[in-house]
């Protein structure tokens, strides 16, 4: 594989993570437009933990994840209340009050000679570990497939056990589920807990890529490209959100006849896909169809 | 015998509107209760405040010698307490099955969010596609509700309801939008399966569901109970014939 | 300290005002479709850069200029309203705000074709003298976006409660169900509805470039921000709210950057929205309209 390929695919892997991210709130019935937050919590998070204070790398991006899920909840639990337009401000307030925290965070030690760590604005350097471990970008690539797939499978499972029901319910019908018997409070908290780690992980594991981030990467932007490919690839299963980063970096970034009118193209396919399926590629019938085509 | 249900002094205002006022009302183990009155006398409102929906300004709920009244929703669920909807409540994106499988979740242990054997899969899988099977649905497991007829719709929510295992059923108008013959039929389905070993409030315009299921009638109006007894003394009762017959022959 | 103060409220107020038009626009459409609009900023955008470009091919005068932002927000807002709200139909509010982004990264793209630059110029109002009120200094652009932002509020309100389409155009808002038996013309409302926010977006856009002398596509982002933001501290589907929304905004960001720095006043704006969505969600104008609506929806 060459190097321009493999790199379009780390970028559509860790892409996928955030995507997840925000799939996962959107099937609880909450729009986010500041999971990149969280991405940039377990990018900060993983990056300090290897870089300043040396720890192993998998404990790294477990400290990432961990953050990502700790402030999640966090910040879900004062948020949780609030639904719809009020939701996404609310996330959206919080993601760039963090993201301008960044800017003045500086917290820089000295090792092996060197003074390494967050330095405001200037952004953090220097996150060697898959450097200094000497894997290359396949190798890095595999890692990042890996993760992701361990991301689906936790999302599987979910789906296998009664999270991802509960999650759709409250979802759908907030006041229903409460009268079934189901705490609200409690599954919209760790769906913000569960999305926040995702996109932990995804950060922890997109610093140790770039080896260099910086606040000005996790802006609005991102955030809202990752609500829309859940919307897009679809809300039916955890592979609507991959699809809609497949379809954006992916397929047009490979059409290189597109070039420059990329996302002229790109949105007016979403526009009119929405237009014939309101919630997506893969929405919620194709998932009651394949299941029941499973079951036959 | 101690009642299951006592409620007492039950008031909720809206802003300038009474919808309870003072209401006490009885209900015995295993009675069946049908709750009537004109429009907007406060029917479902008494479900809503049961049910926890809405927290009462003033008065006592007991359920079982607890006093329920300002519970959350969820800790009244939890507490035996199941109703339907008036215009119904189903989830429209999910599958029939999965409709029915919502009521079983509160019961379930943390451990079966991310898993459940295949043994504990199978097992709520063949009692979940007996009860849909009660209603001829089963066929229809996998589709969504959207699909369904108002008659099915209105299963579903009984259905629904019986999944959640209740002691207490609240039905706020079981046969809207029915004709006589399929009003007819959902009553039959209601006593067979509903009424059996459960306390149950059904509140119904349709007066031959009424006295198809229910020895004993309250009538509400404007907030206020102004009857209660014997079914056939109740419907006889000239104040009530007035109130809500008004000039419509019965 | 406290010149600086008033000083900063004042100067403040009148980006507020800029604030408050955009969330004006933002509520309008929120009020009618309940729907989101996430490239009302990005329609603004096609509107100044249309100006921009007027003016620097035949160096005309502010009035084309003013005109030719109007058409471009207006026209752009028509075909976000075709293809991400009249064409998706249902309750799909998840969809329309999935496709205006979608039509907002084309717009994107459409400008950094045409301008491939990073900046532009906008004509300014030059020759006009600063305002001395006492110590307190009053730019004279922002004397114009004080007064055009309450001027149009005025007029806004006077045309909901006294003209057929205003009166249409609340029925919708407040009561969807009462307007679709009572023979309203839904599609044909909102559609007017999407112009008419959108004209009032450009108006906003139009002094704000002014005011700046330039502009970058940077703008789209901006103006959808700031707008959604205002009008969520106000209170969703409140006229008045936006309006005061916005001012608050303009307020809080003046002062926050005045004693704190950049990042002090990002820091502390998004802290107190945050506060301000947790602690006070009907927004500051109380319970509108709108809040009454969701209130109703919950009933069973
Ligand atoms: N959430 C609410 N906000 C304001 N008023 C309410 C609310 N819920 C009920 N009401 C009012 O309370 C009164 C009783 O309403 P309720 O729905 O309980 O009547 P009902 O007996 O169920 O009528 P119906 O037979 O038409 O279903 C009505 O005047 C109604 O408008
Ligand atoms: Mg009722």
């Amino acid at each position: 594989m060459d190097s321009y390929t493999i790199s379009v695919l780390s970028n559509i892997g860790l892409f996928s993570f955030l995507a997840i991210s925000a799939w996962i709130l959107l099937i609880a019935g909450e729009i986010s437009f500041g999971q990149q937050a969280y991405f940039a919590l377990g990018a900060y998070g993983a990056g300090i933990a290897t870089a300043v204070w040396q720890w192993p790398f998998a404990l790294g991006l477990g400290f990432g994840i961990v953050l990502g899920a700790g402030i999640g909840a966090l910040v879900a639990w004062p948020a949780m209340r609030l639904t719809g337009v009020h939701f996404a401000i609310a996330t959206l307030a919080f993601a760039e009050f963090l993201r301008s925290g960044l800017n003045i965070f500086r917290y820089r030690r000295e090792v092996g000679g060197y003074l390494t760590g967050p330095d405001g604005a200037n952004g953090f350097r220097d996150i060697r570990w898959a450097y200094e471990a000497g894997v290359e970008p396949l190798g890095y690539l595999i890692l990042i497939g890996g993760c992701l797939l361990s991301v689906i499978a936790l999302v599987a499972c979910l789906a296998r056990g009664r999270g991802m029901a509960l999650l759709r319910i409250v979802g759908e019908d907030p006041i229903l589920a409460a009268m079934q018997g189901i705490s609200v409070a409690r599954v919209r908290i760790g769906a913000a807990a569960l999305a926040g780690g995702v996109a932990g992980f995804g950060g922890g594991l997109y610093a140790h890529m770039a080896t260099y981030v910086e606040p000005a990467q996790f802006g609005v932007m991102p955030g809202v490209h990752a609500l829309a490919y859940g919307l897009i690839g679809g809300l039916g299963t955890v592979f609507g959100p991959i699809l809609g980063v497949l379809v954006d970096i992916g397929a047009l970034e490979s059409l290189r006849v597109f070039s420059g009118y990329r996302m002229i193209v790109f949105g007016g396919l979403v526009a009119l896909v929405l237009i014939v399926r309101p919630r997506g590629l893969l929405d919620e019938a194709a998932l009651r169809r394949g299941l029941a085509w499973l079951r036959r | 015998m101690a009642a299951a249900l006592e409620i007492s002094g039950l008031t909720r205002r809206f802003g300038g509107v009474t919808a309870l006022a003072g209401v006490d009302l009885s209900l015995l183990p295993g009675e069946v209760l049908g709750l009537i009155g004109p429009n907007g006398s406060g029917k479902t409102s008494l479900f809503n405040v049961l049910s926890g929906h809405y927290a009462p300004d003033a008065g006592a709920v007991r359920l079982d010698g607890r006093d329920i009244a300002g519970w959350a929703p969820r800790r009244i669920a939890r507490a035996g307490v199941t109703r339907s909807f008036q215009n119904l409540r189903l989830l429209k994106r999910l599958s029939l099955y999965e409709n029915l499988r919502a009521a079983t979740h509160s019961a379930a242990s943390g451990r079966e969010l991310f898993w459940q054997s295949r043994a504990a899969k199978r097992r709520e899988r063949s009692q979940l596609m007996d009860l849909l099977a009660l209603f001829g649905l089963e066929d229809k497991a996998d589709d969504a509700p959207g699909a369904l007829t108002l008659v099915e719709m209105r299963q579903l929510e009984i259905a629904r309801l019986l999944a959640a295992r209740p002691r207490l059923v609240l039905l706020d108008e079981p046969a809207a939008g029915m004709t006589p013959a399929e009003t007819a039929r959902i009553s039959r389905i209601i006593a067979e399966h509903v009424l059996p070993g459960r306390s149950v409030i059904v509140i119904e315009h349709k007066m031959p569901l009424i006295t198809a299921l229910c020895r004993r009638i309250a009538v509400l109006q404007a907030g206020v109970k102004i009857a209660d007894g014997p079914a056939r003394a109740v419907l006889d009762d000239p104040l009530v014939r007035q109130s809500y017959f008004g000039s419509r022959p019965c | 300290m406290l010149l600086d103060l008033v000083q900063n409220t004042v100067d403040g107020l009148a980006v507020g005002a800029a604030y408050g038009l955009l969330a004006l626009g933002f509520t309008l459409i929120f009020g009618v479709m309940r729907r989101l609009n996430i490239a009302f900023g990005p329609s603004i955008m096609i509107g100044i850069f249309a100006g921009a470009w007027l003016h620097a091919e035949w160096s005309v005068g502010m009035v084309p200029v003013f005109l030719a932002v109007l058409a471009g927000a207006v026209i752009t807002a028509a075909y976000v309203e075709r293809i991400s709200f009249a064409a998706i139909r249902g309750d799909a509010a998840l969809a329309s705000m999935a496709s205006s982004f979608a039509i907002w990264m084309q717009l994107e793209e459409a400008v950094a074709r045409v301008f491939p630059g990073r900046t532009y110029g906008f004509p300014t109002f030059d020759g006009m003298p600063m305002i001395e009120i006492g110590p307190v200094l009053l730019r004279p652009e922002y004397l114009v976006m004080l007064v055009t932002a309450a001027a149009l509020v005025a007029a806004l309100q006077w045309g909901l409660a006294h003209t057929r389409f205003g009166l249409e155009l609340r029925t919708l808002a407040d009561r969807p169900e009462a307007a679709r038996v009572s023979g309203v013309n839904v599609a044909r409302v909102a559609f007017l509805t999407f112009l008419l926010a959108a004209a009032i977006g450009g108006i906003a856009g139009f002094l704000i470039a002014a005011a700046d002398g330039q502009i970058t596509p940077k703008i789209g982002l901006w103006a959808t921000i700031k707008g959604l933001i205002a009008m969520v501290i106000g209170g969703l589907g409140s006229l008045r709210g936006a309006l005061i929304g916005g001012l608050v905004l303009g307020v809080v960001e003046a002062n926050a950057q005045w004693f704190l720095g950049a990042a002090g006043r990002e820091m502390t704006t998004y802290a107190l929205l945050f506060l301000a969505l947790v602690l006070l969600p009907a927004g500051l104008a109380g319970r509108t309209e709108a809040g009454a609506r969701a209130e109703a929806e919950r009933r069973l």
